[in-house]
């Protein structure tokens, strides 16, 4: 390939050099995006459920009674028990959890009676 | 200018944007679920002080959350005339609404009026082990117009550490 006008060709040389990089480029950012977890593969799902479960509790004290409209929709393509413990009740949601299942909790006023609050733990396990 | 050197240019440009990408997109941390659940001190706070409990003051009693009872007991506690044992039933009655909550959590509640009060300050649950990693949270709750001792709040403080 030679030039043979004013507006010539690119050296095939560099060409190919510069398919090479863009290629290599290219090659480095599909492997660092296959390493990042962007969504679809959440490391914590019950830790992100327990949120949900939590917000949608709010505002506190939690009343027991709510449990089950707030666990609604939390995690729709996985399993999910939701325990409400105090020292002296226990309210949950859903079937018993297996021993593989990812659990989350976290400390949370409830509501056990009239003007009677105590603390309580949401617990919340997830598996598919 | 020269194609060849265009190209040189175009390609260097496409690498550095493709290489910016590649910089973003591994900085880019999940939001892990870091640290125990109760090495939280906001959530232990809310469970602990939403809480309610009934202490007798006399030959009454007196109904009301931990946060508020707590802060009643300090200021009756630093100001003249204290009811004998208020304070006392008080701190007993956070010590078990701590306990059901964490046994990894400690609560102090503390005021610093003008004379004639005096200062005040209420420890209670255990003390973190050494060595552990401590959060803590604080909360004001307002007395203006619960004494004559100026209008310095109640700060009630919530440390929990996950060791």
């Amino acid at each position: 390939m030679s030039r043979s006008s004013a507006d010539g060709q690119v050296e095939p040389i560099a060409a190919l050099a510069a398919i090479l990089a863009l290629t290599a480029a290219f090659g480095v950012y599909g492997l660092v995006h296959a390493r990042v977890p962007l969504g679809g593969s959440d490391p914590h799902p019950a830790a992100t459920a327990c949120a949900r479960v939590g917000d949608a509790l709010d505002p506190a004290p939690v009343d027991p009674h709510t449990l089950a409209s707030a666990t609604r929709g939390v995690a729709p393509d996985r399993s999910l028990n939701v325990t409400l413990r105090t020292a002296t009740g226990r309210w949950t949601v859903g079937p018993p959890r297996p021993a593989r299942a990812d659990v989350a909790s976290r400390l949370v006023p409830v509501r056990v009676g009239d003007r009677r609050v105590r603390p309580g733990r949401l617990v919340v396990a997830v598996w598919t | 200018m020269n194609r060849g050197l265009s190209t040189v240019i175009d390609v260097a440009v496409c690498v550095l944007l493709v290489g910016g990408a590649v910089l973003a997109l591994s900085s880019v941390v999940p939001d892990g679920g870091h640290g125990t659940p109760d090495a939280r001190p906001a959530a232990a706070a809310r469970a602990v002080l939403d809480s309610t409990a009934t202490v007798a003051v006399g030959n009454e009693t007196v109904h009301g959350t931990v946060a508020t009872l707590l802060a009643d007991a300090v200021v009756a506690r630093g100001s003249p005339g204290d009811a004998p044992g208020y304070a006392d039933r008080v701190r007993n009655a956070t010590a078990r609404r701590l306990a059901n909550a964490t046994r990894r959590a400690s609560l102090t509640a503390t005021w610093r009026p003008e004379s004639p009060c005096h200062q005040v300050a209420l420890a209670v649950g255990p003390r973190p082990p050494a060595g552990a990693s401590v959060d803590a949270v604080t909360l004001s709750v307002p007395t203006a117009n619960a004494t004559a001792c100026g209008r310095a709040p109640v700060h009630l403080t919530v440390r929990t550490w996950s060791r």
